[in-house]
Protein backbone atom coordinates (compact mmCIF):
# COMPACT_ATOMS: atom_id res chain seq x y z
CA UNK A 1 0.00 0.00 0.00
CA UNK A 2 2.68 2.47 -0.91
CA UNK A 3 4.17 4.08 -3.97
CA UNK A 4 7.62 3.57 -5.41
CA UNK A 5 8.76 6.50 -7.52
CA UNK A 6 11.62 6.31 -10.00
CA UNK A 7 12.69 9.45 -11.82
CA UNK A 8 15.18 9.52 -14.68
CA UNK A 9 16.11 12.34 -17.05
CA UNK A 10 17.07 11.33 -20.60
CA UNK A 11 17.82 14.05 -23.17
CA UNK A 12 15.78 16.59 -21.21
CA UNK A 13 12.82 14.20 -21.02
CA UNK A 14 11.72 13.29 -17.50
CA UNK A 15 10.70 9.63 -17.19
CA UNK A 16 8.44 8.99 -14.20
CA UNK A 17 8.05 5.30 -13.32
CA UNK A 18 5.45 4.44 -10.72
CA UNK A 19 4.88 1.19 -8.86
CA UNK A 20 2.18 0.54 -6.25
CA UNK A 21 -0.76 2.77 -5.35
CA UNK A 22 -1.18 6.44 -6.22
CA UNK A 23 -3.79 8.00 -3.94
CA UNK A 24 -4.13 11.15 -1.84
CA UNK A 25 -1.55 9.92 0.65
CA UNK A 26 1.17 9.08 -1.88
CA UNK A 27 0.31 11.89 -4.33
CA UNK A 28 2.04 14.50 -2.24
CA UNK A 29 5.50 12.95 -2.38
CA UNK A 30 5.16 12.43 -6.16
CA UNK A 31 4.18 16.09 -6.57
CA UNK A 32 7.16 17.27 -4.52
CA UNK A 33 9.71 15.03 -6.21
CA UNK A 34 8.60 15.91 -9.75
CA UNK A 35 8.38 19.62 -8.97
CA UNK A 36 11.90 19.48 -7.58
CA UNK A 37 13.26 18.07 -10.87
CA UNK A 38 11.21 20.52 -12.97
CA UNK A 39 12.68 23.43 -11.01
CA UNK A 40 16.29 22.31 -10.98
CA UNK A 41 16.70 20.90 -14.47
CA UNK A 42 15.70 21.81 -18.00
CA UNK A 43 12.86 19.45 -18.86
CA UNK A 44 11.08 19.61 -22.22
CA UNK A 45 8.72 16.63 -21.98
CA UNK A 46 7.43 14.10 -19.45
CA UNK A 47 6.93 10.36 -19.93
CA UNK A 48 4.74 8.55 -17.42
CA UNK A 49 5.41 4.83 -17.13
CA UNK A 50 2.43 3.31 -15.29
CA UNK A 51 3.01 -0.36 -16.11
CA UNK A 52 3.52 -1.35 -12.47
CA UNK A 53 0.92 0.99 -11.00
CA UNK A 54 -1.88 -1.07 -9.44
CA UNK A 55 -4.21 1.65 -8.25
CA UNK A 56 -4.98 5.29 -8.92
CA UNK A 57 -7.81 7.61 -7.92
CA UNK A 58 -8.65 11.25 -8.60
CA UNK A 59 -5.87 12.46 -6.31
CA UNK A 60 -3.43 10.76 -8.68
CA UNK A 61 -5.20 12.26 -11.69
CA UNK A 62 -4.88 15.64 -9.98
CA UNK A 63 -1.10 15.36 -9.61
CA UNK A 64 -0.73 14.25 -13.21
CA UNK A 65 -2.97 17.08 -14.44
CA UNK A 66 -0.96 19.58 -12.44
CA UNK A 67 2.35 18.40 -13.93
CA UNK A 68 0.72 18.32 -17.38
CA UNK A 69 -0.21 21.97 -16.99
CA UNK A 70 3.37 22.84 -16.06
CA UNK A 71 4.94 21.04 -19.00
CA UNK A 72 2.26 22.20 -21.45
CA UNK A 73 2.78 25.81 -20.43
CA UNK A 74 6.43 25.40 -21.53
CA UNK A 75 5.25 23.98 -24.84
CA UNK A 76 6.12 20.42 -23.84
CA UNK A 77 4.21 17.15 -24.07
CA UNK A 78 3.22 14.47 -21.58
CA UNK A 79 3.13 10.90 -22.86
CA UNK A 80 1.76 7.90 -20.98
CA UNK A 81 3.10 4.41 -21.61
CA UNK A 82 2.72 0.84 -20.27
CA UNK A 83 -0.61 1.36 -18.55
CA UNK A 84 -2.44 -1.36 -16.56
CA UNK A 85 -6.06 -2.22 -17.49
CA UNK A 86 -7.42 -0.77 -14.23
CA UNK A 87 -5.62 2.55 -14.58
CA UNK A 88 -6.40 2.67 -18.30
CA UNK A 89 -10.12 2.48 -17.49
CA UNK A 90 -9.79 5.32 -15.00
CA UNK A 91 -8.00 7.43 -17.63
CA UNK A 92 -10.71 6.71 -20.22
CA UNK A 93 -13.53 7.53 -17.81
CA UNK A 94 -12.07 10.78 -16.66
CA UNK A 95 -11.08 11.97 -20.11
CA UNK A 96 -7.31 11.98 -19.55
CA UNK A 97 -6.62 10.63 -23.04
CA UNK A 98 -8.11 13.79 -24.49
CA UNK A 99 -5.03 15.64 -23.32
CA UNK A 100 -2.37 12.92 -22.92
CA UNK A 101 -0.96 10.74 -25.67
CA UNK A 102 -0.67 6.99 -25.08
CA UNK A 103 2.29 4.97 -26.34
CA UNK A 104 3.00 1.28 -25.95
CA UNK A 105 6.30 1.54 -24.11
CA UNK A 106 9.00 3.95 -23.02
CA UNK A 107 11.13 3.40 -26.12
CA UNK A 108 8.22 4.28 -28.43
CA UNK A 109 7.40 7.27 -26.30
CA UNK A 110 10.99 8.55 -26.49
CA UNK A 111 11.04 8.04 -30.27
CA UNK A 112 7.83 9.98 -30.80
CA UNK A 113 9.33 12.81 -28.75
CA UNK A 114 12.27 12.75 -31.15
CA UNK A 115 14.99 11.97 -28.64
CA UNK A 116 15.76 8.27 -29.15
CA UNK B 1 -33.05 -11.41 2.90
CA UNK B 2 -30.06 -11.76 5.19
CA UNK B 3 -27.55 -8.95 5.49
CA UNK B 4 -23.99 -9.17 6.67
CA UNK B 5 -22.86 -5.92 8.15
CA UNK B 6 -19.31 -4.73 8.68
CA UNK B 7 -18.43 -1.55 10.50
CA UNK B 8 -15.10 0.21 10.40
CA UNK B 9 -13.87 3.45 11.94
CA UNK B 10 -10.59 4.98 10.82
CA UNK B 11 -8.69 8.16 11.75
CA UNK B 12 -9.44 10.85 9.16
CA UNK B 13 -5.88 10.71 7.81
CA UNK B 14 -4.84 10.02 4.21
CA UNK B 15 -2.64 7.05 5.14
CA UNK B 16 -5.68 5.06 6.34
CA UNK B 17 -7.65 5.27 3.08
CA UNK B 18 -5.54 2.41 1.71
CA UNK B 19 -6.63 0.24 4.64
CA UNK B 20 -10.29 0.85 3.71
CA UNK B 21 -9.56 -0.09 0.07
CA UNK B 22 -7.97 -3.35 1.20
CA UNK B 23 -10.94 -4.17 3.45
CA UNK B 24 -13.52 -3.35 0.81
CA UNK B 25 -11.77 -5.36 -1.89
CA UNK B 26 -11.70 -8.33 0.47
CA UNK B 27 -15.43 -8.09 1.11
CA UNK B 28 -16.32 -7.54 -2.57
CA UNK B 29 -14.09 -10.43 -3.59
CA UNK B 30 -15.81 -12.72 -1.08
CA UNK B 31 -19.20 -11.67 -2.46
CA UNK B 32 -18.20 -12.69 -5.98
CA UNK B 33 -17.71 -9.38 -7.76
CA UNK B 34 -15.66 -9.37 -10.94
CA UNK B 35 -12.15 -7.94 -11.02
CA UNK B 36 -13.40 -4.82 -12.83
CA UNK B 37 -16.26 -4.25 -10.39
CA UNK B 38 -13.90 -4.61 -7.44
CA UNK B 39 -11.64 -1.96 -9.00
CA UNK B 40 -14.68 0.32 -9.46
CA UNK B 41 -15.73 -0.10 -5.84
CA UNK B 42 -12.16 0.51 -4.62
CA UNK B 43 -11.93 3.79 -6.52
CA UNK B 44 -15.38 4.97 -5.37
CA UNK B 45 -14.62 4.19 -1.72
CA UNK B 46 -11.20 5.79 -2.00
CA UNK B 47 -12.81 8.97 -3.39
CA UNK B 48 -15.46 9.13 -0.67
CA UNK B 49 -12.91 8.63 2.11
CA UNK B 50 -10.46 11.11 0.57
CA UNK B 51 -13.25 13.70 0.33
CA UNK B 52 -14.00 13.13 3.99
CA UNK B 53 -10.32 13.52 4.90
CA UNK B 54 -10.00 16.69 2.78
CA UNK B 55 -13.19 18.63 3.27
CA UNK B 56 -14.24 17.62 6.69
CA UNK B 57 -11.20 17.58 8.86
CA UNK B 58 -8.87 20.30 7.74
CA UNK B 59 -8.60 21.77 11.24
CA UNK B 60 -9.44 18.78 13.38
CA UNK B 61 -6.49 16.47 14.04
CA UNK B 62 -8.57 13.82 15.81
CA UNK B 63 -11.34 13.48 13.24
CA UNK B 64 -12.71 10.04 12.43
CA UNK B 65 -14.45 8.48 9.44
CA UNK B 66 -16.99 5.71 9.97
CA UNK B 67 -17.91 3.13 7.37
CA UNK B 68 -20.81 0.73 7.37
CA UNK B 69 -20.67 -1.94 4.71
CA UNK B 70 -23.79 -4.02 4.17
CA UNK B 71 -23.50 -7.06 1.97
CA UNK B 72 -26.81 -8.27 0.52
CA UNK B 73 -27.34 -11.21 -1.79
CA UNK B 74 -27.57 -8.93 -4.82
CA UNK B 75 -25.62 -5.83 -3.85
CA UNK B 76 -23.12 -4.10 -1.60
CA UNK B 77 -24.05 -0.89 0.18
CA UNK B 78 -21.27 1.27 1.52
CA UNK B 79 -21.96 4.17 3.84
CA UNK B 80 -19.18 6.66 4.50
CA UNK B 81 -19.89 9.00 7.38
CA UNK B 82 -17.86 11.93 8.57
CA UNK B 83 -18.86 14.35 11.28
CA UNK B 84 -16.77 17.28 10.14
CA UNK B 85 -17.85 20.46 8.42
CA UNK B 86 -19.91 19.64 5.35
CA UNK B 87 -19.24 21.24 1.99
CA UNK B 88 -21.79 22.56 -0.49
CA UNK B 89 -22.41 19.24 -2.20
CA UNK B 90 -25.39 20.48 -4.24
CA UNK B 91 -23.19 22.96 -6.00
CA UNK B 92 -20.35 20.46 -6.30
CA UNK B 93 -22.62 17.83 -7.84
CA UNK B 94 -23.97 20.26 -10.43
CA UNK B 95 -20.39 20.88 -11.57
CA UNK B 96 -19.40 17.22 -12.06
CA UNK B 97 -17.84 16.44 -15.41
CA UNK B 98 -14.87 14.67 -16.97
CA UNK B 99 -11.93 16.58 -18.40
CA UNK B 100 -12.91 18.76 -21.34
CA UNK B 101 -9.99 19.54 -23.65
CA UNK B 102 -11.75 22.68 -24.91
CA UNK B 103 -11.55 24.23 -21.45
CA UNK B 104 -8.57 26.44 -20.76
CA UNK B 105 -5.89 24.75 -18.69
CA UNK B 106 -6.59 26.85 -15.62
CA UNK B 107 -10.25 25.92 -15.62
CA UNK B 108 -9.74 22.15 -15.51
CA UNK B 109 -11.09 21.25 -12.11
CA UNK B 110 -8.92 18.70 -10.36
CA UNK B 111 -11.13 18.49 -7.30
CA UNK B 112 -14.48 17.79 -8.99
CA UNK B 113 -13.27 14.54 -10.53
CA UNK B 114 -13.68 12.54 -7.31
CA UNK B 115 -17.44 12.87 -7.05
CA UNK B 116 -17.79 12.44 -10.81
CA UNK B 117 -16.01 9.08 -10.50
CA UNK B 118 -18.21 7.95 -7.59
CA UNK B 119 -21.32 8.75 -9.65
CA UNK B 120 -19.93 7.00 -12.71
CA UNK B 121 -18.63 3.86 -11.01
CA UNK B 122 -21.47 3.04 -8.63
CA UNK B 123 -25.07 2.12 -9.50
CA UNK B 124 -26.73 4.31 -6.90
CA UNK B 125 -25.29 7.20 -4.90
CA UNK B 126 -26.90 9.45 -2.30
CA UNK B 127 -25.14 12.25 -0.48
CA UNK B 128 -26.70 13.94 2.51
CA UNK B 129 -25.89 15.59 5.79
CA UNK B 130 -26.06 18.72 7.89
CA UNK B 131 -23.10 18.98 10.22
CA UNK B 132 -21.23 16.19 8.45
CA UNK B 133 -21.51 14.31 5.18
CA UNK B 134 -23.00 10.88 4.60
CA UNK B 135 -22.32 9.16 1.29
CA UNK B 136 -24.21 5.95 0.53
CA UNK B 137 -23.03 4.00 -2.51
CA UNK B 138 -24.58 0.86 -3.95
CA UNK B 139 -23.15 -1.57 -6.48
CA UNK B 140 -25.25 -4.47 -7.74
CA UNK B 141 -23.83 -7.93 -8.13
CA UNK B 142 -24.31 -9.06 -11.73
CA UNK B 143 -24.89 -12.77 -11.88
CA UNK B 144 -25.16 -14.47 -15.24
CA UNK B 145 -28.49 -15.82 -16.47
CA UNK B 146 -27.61 -19.50 -16.12
CA UNK B 147 -26.99 -19.09 -12.39
CA UNK B 148 -30.33 -17.34 -11.91
CA UNK B 149 -32.29 -20.09 -13.64
CA UNK B 150 -30.47 -22.85 -11.81
CA UNK B 151 -31.35 -21.44 -8.40
CA UNK B 152 -34.99 -20.94 -9.43
CA UNK B 153 -35.28 -24.57 -10.50
CA UNK B 154 -33.77 -25.89 -7.29
CA UNK B 155 -36.13 -23.91 -5.04
CA UNK B 156 -39.26 -24.93 -6.97
CA UNK B 157 -38.51 -28.65 -6.60
CA UNK B 158 -38.18 -28.43 -2.84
Amino acid sequence: MSLRIELEVKHQVLCIRLEGELDHHTAESLRNQVNDVLQKQTINHIILNLGELQFMDSSGLGVILGRYKQIASRGGEMVVCSISPAVRRLFEMSGMFKILRLEENEQNALQTLGVA
Amino acid sequence: MSTDSIELTIPAKPEFVGVVRLTISGIANRMGYTYEDIEDIKIAVSEACTNAVNHAYREDEDGKISLKIDSFEDRIEIMVIDRGKSFDFQETISNLRPIDPSMSLDKINEGGLGLFLIETLMDKVTISGDSGVIVVMTKFLKRDEVDGHASKVSTSTE
